[in-house]
């Protein structure tokens, strides 16, 4: 019984085609993943599903039918009473796909009072019930609250709660879990999973995430540049990929599974953090709140040549510490050390010498380079005012430097927003190359990208970290990448080291119980692979630091 | 928590009045020479003693901390001091003439946001279009026109040429051209603001989940974009508000309307500088309480202020 049938799409805006060619159809109770990197039109195909195109878009099908129901030619107030009973649609950003000035039972029922015509109180038990399900506690006292009274994986849950209350033919979730910490995106899945199941809803996943594919989808539709690449069960095609362009997808992806990288030759830190301890005080002029604790007594160790990668969850502390590395956080206890040397107290001109030891790539690139800033300006002002250069000479060197990211002279006269993700974050890592550094901090510097191109960016890192001896502070919240590019890890968890060493110690051989529920979370690009219902998080009281095996410490 | 954001408010608006007042004790000897010979500069008769005594009076011979301190504690007394033409007590003056003041911005307010809510809404939903185009070339030529200019032109048309209304005074006929000239261009201002935000909010991601729950438009751009983009609408028209009370000045003096700022600028042309500083201090205290009226309704609006502020 097909659910969904839709024959050779085209979507255009204005004159410039954006999907041409998709053909899609979705059994009952079946889960079909819709997978490709940014462009392929994936998102676009499913809005023009929904009917909830922009007004400038155009579009063309042979056949687009959902239960049986041509689409095609539908009134608005047609398409209208069929989004949310027939197919109910899960976005991405949970933190503003909510409305902030309206209740969460507001918006769970007025859905429920416009398509079934409930009144205020079935509607009502109706909301507390999914609640109820998606397994949010005291659902009734829920019901008068806010979303910003909800955290993110919260606000998600209510998302689906909203959508499957009624009880939707076709679940379209786009890139449902991608905001999401790893453990809170295994439980959304797992909860996704279970929803699916019992109401034997059709589910239309559009992710970038392998792994979340391999565990979600039934079958698999690989799309690139608005075309259709392949269709195929999901694990013949996790087995043996027909296409060259599903092949180099899969390929892209960091398992963890991966061999690992050799450990570097031991040398003394080049950077040190003793006992550093960062608290964020309430703010406002007369309010006092309780400070939070975003570090707590971290210890440790950066070498030459070196890739320590600090894992993760939001609020971990991880991106705090590395603000502190590179000095663009001065409020904190504990000591900074450089090559040995506590440089704690240094500030104004002492502090600004001493920047270009250490530099920074951050997550997204486009919001960290200045957009009125040629390439060459912005790769040429740390060169002016670190080594002092002008002219010919200053000109010469950022063109090497763009040259050693794999860029052309010619990027020099350019503006950011003309380049692609991946070549915004080489710019990035040319700038922080630009005075030469010991050390370079990388915050979640290959999260914003594709899969293809985040592959090409470690590689680059990797590169320049043999020919210059750089060490890295790699920030990151996925454990595969963790594997990939790092000789050394620690995990954090509210402010402190749970557990520290080399990656294969603590990824083969975790020993803190957070560290196996990250590894458990972390979808793993394989279908074959048991589906197992994410562990519930350990909550252990903090301990200190102790050694197990060689340089492998564990809070326990 | 409401009760505490309400408090910080309050705390910040005393702060503000605080400051004013040490402005208002400076401006008197910010002006350059002496200011008592400047206010007789026109009056030749009045001898040196007499200007000596003035002085005193004004106790502009103590150090400036005293003053300071002296005006501080006659402030507390309820007591702004006289004016100097008329030796009438300042406070009593103000308080008189402040109501018809706010009488007219307040008339003027609710014609612009009566006016300008709509059209702004209306041009946000029909984005693009001809209607938009238009309404939105009205709302620029609405902003460009001076008050003094259409004011006169609308007391050329209706009170001297019609007759319908009356040219100028102080009375309830009287305040609809003043309160229209005043609320017109306000009204466009109102209607631009309006338009940008909410077309701001209808891109937001909470409008295109509540598109894909299927309601009615009707009900989305009621309940969800009205809602949120109220929300910087009336942060606007409380700055709004205080323009106005600026804009109040040049209108009643058109209209030859009985508000502080008509006697705000008799007063600055006569250089009576107690009435000067009493009518800075007023206007002052009610931009703050304005202001604070405007934090309140912005706090029931927004929920992520009442609850966490």
């Amino acid at each position: 019984m097909t659910v969904l049938d839709i024959r050779n799409l085209a979507v255009a805006f204005g004159a410039t085609p954006v999907v041409h060619g998709v053909d899609l159809s979705i059994a009952r109770g079946e889960a079909l993943a819709l997978v490709g990197e940014s462009g392929s039109g994936k998102s676009i195909t499913a809005m023009a599903l929904m009917g909830l195109l922009p007004a400038r878009a155009s579009m063309t099908a042979d056949a687009m039918e959902l239960e049986g129901q041509d689409l095609r030619g539908l009134s608005d107030a047609a398409l209208r009473r069929l989004r949310g009973p027939q197919m109910g649609m899960i976005f991405q950003e949970p933190m503003t796909s909510l409305t902030p000035v309206l209740t969460i039972g507001r918006q769970m029922t007025e859905a429920l009072r416009v398509h079934f015509g409930l009144s205020g109180e079935a509607a009502r038990a109706r909301a507390i019930d999914m609640l109820d399900r998606v397994e949010i506690s005291r659902p009734a006292d829920r019901l008068r609250q806010y979303p910003h009274e909800f955290s993110g994986g919260m606000r998600q849950r209510v998302m689906i709660a909203m959508t499957m209350a009624l009880e939707p033919r076709l679940l379209i979730a786009d890139e449902p879990t991608t905001a999401l910490d790893v453990t809170v995106q295994a439980q959304i899945l797992d909860l996704m999973r279970t929803l699916v199941r019992e109401t034997g809803t059709s589910l239309l996943l559009i992710t970038h995430d392998m792994g979340v594919v391999a565990q979600m989808a039934d079958r698999v539709t690989v799309m690139r540049h608005g075309r259709l690449v392949e269709t195929e069960a999901a694990a013949p095609l996790f087995a043996a990929p027909r296409q060259d362009y599903t092949r180099i997808l899969l390929n892209s992806v960091p398992r963890l599974d991966a061999p690992l990288r050799p450990a570097p030759q031991p040398t003394p830190p080049v950077l040190g953090f003793r006992d550093i301890s960062r608290s964020f005080a309430g703010r406002g002029l007369l309010r006092r709140s309780e400070p939070v604790r975003a570090l707590d007594g971290v210890t440790l160790d950066i070498a030459r040549g070196e890739t320590l990668a600090l894992v993760g969850e939001s609020g971990s502390g991880k991106s705090t510490l590395g603000r502190i590395g590179t000095r663009l956080d001065l409020e904190h206890d504990g000591r900074v050390e450089i090559d040995g040397i506590d440089i704690t107290g240094l500030r104004g001109r002492a502090l600004r010498k001493l920047r270009s030891r250490v530099q920074v790539v951050f997550q997204d690139p486009l919001a960290s380079l200045d957009p009125r800033f040629t390439v060459g300006r912005t790769l040429g002002e740390p060169l002016r005012i670190h080594q002092g250069l002008a002219g010919e000479c200053l000109r010469t060197r950022a063109a090497d430097l763009l040259a050693q990211v794999g860029l052309p002279s010619s990027a020099l006269g350019r503006l950011p927003h003309e380049f692609s993700g991946g070549q915004r974050q080489r710019i990035a890592i040319a700038r922080a190359l630009a005075v030469d550094p010991a050390v370079i901090v990388a915050d979640e510097p290959t999260s914003a990208l594709d899969v293809s191109v985040q592959s090409k960016v470690l590689d680059l890192m990797e590169d320049l970290q043999r020919e210059r001896g750089l060490a890295y502070l790699f920030v990151t919240h996925d454990l595969a990448v963790v594997r990939r590019i790092a000789h050394r890890v620690a995990v954090m968890r509210r402010g402190r080291i749970v557990e520290m060493g080399p990656v294969s110690a603590v990824l083969d051989d975790a020993r803190h119980p957070y560290t196996q529920a990250l590894l458990a979370a972390a979808p793993v690009a394989d279908p074959t692979r048991a589906r197992r219902p994410p562990a519930p998080m350990p909550h252990t009281p903090d301990k200190p630091l102790s050694l197990v095996s060689d340089g492998h410490w564990v809070a326990a | 928590m409401m009760a505490r954001y309400l408090i910080r408010r309050l705390l910040m608006g005393v702060t503000t009045i605080f400051v004013t007042t040490i402005a208002v004790t400076l401006l008197i000897h910010l002006v350059p020479g002496d200011p008592v010979q400047i206010m007789y500069a026109q009056s030749q008769g009045t001898t040196p003693e007499q200007l000596e005594a003035i002085r005193d009076r004004l106790g502009l011979n103590d150090p400036l901390p005293l003053q300071y301190l002296s005006f501080l504690g006659r402030l507390l007394e309820g007591d702004l001091g006289q004016t100097i033409r008329g030796q009438q007590p300042v406070l009593e003056l103000l308080l008189e003439r402040l109501p018809n003041t706010l009488a007219l911005a307040g008339a003027a307010m609710v014609l612009a946001v009566a006016i300008g809510l709509p059209i702004g809404f209306l041009a946000a939903y029909r984005r693009g279009s001809w209607v938009d185009s238009t309404l939105m070339i009205a709302a620029i030529a609405g902003v460009s026109v001076p008050h003094f200019w259409l004011g006169l032109v609308l007391m050329f048309v209706f009170a001297v040429n019609l007759g319908w209304l009356p040219v100028a005074g102080t009375g309830p006929a009287n305040l609809i051209l003043p309160a229209i000239t005043l609320g017109l261009s306000n009204a466009a201002i109102v209607a631009r603001m309006t338009r940008s935000s909410m077309i701001d909010v209808m891109s937001q991601d909470f409008v295109r989940t509540a598109h894909a729950k299927g309601l009615p438009k009707a009900m989305i751009l009621n309940a969800h974009v009205m809602r949120a983009g109220l929300v910087p609408i009336v942060t606007m028209m409380g700055l709004q508000f205080t323009y106005m009370m600026g804009g109040a000045i040049v209108v009643e003096n058109i209209f030859a309307w009985n508000g502080i700022g008509r006697l705000a600028i008799d007063a600055i042309f006569q250089r009576d500088y107690p009435l000067i500083q009493g009518f800075i201090l007023v206007f002052a205290t009610t931009v703050v309480i304005v202001s604070l009226l405007i934090d309140l309704a912005y706090a029931l609006l927004d929920p992520r202020i009442r609850r966490s502020a």
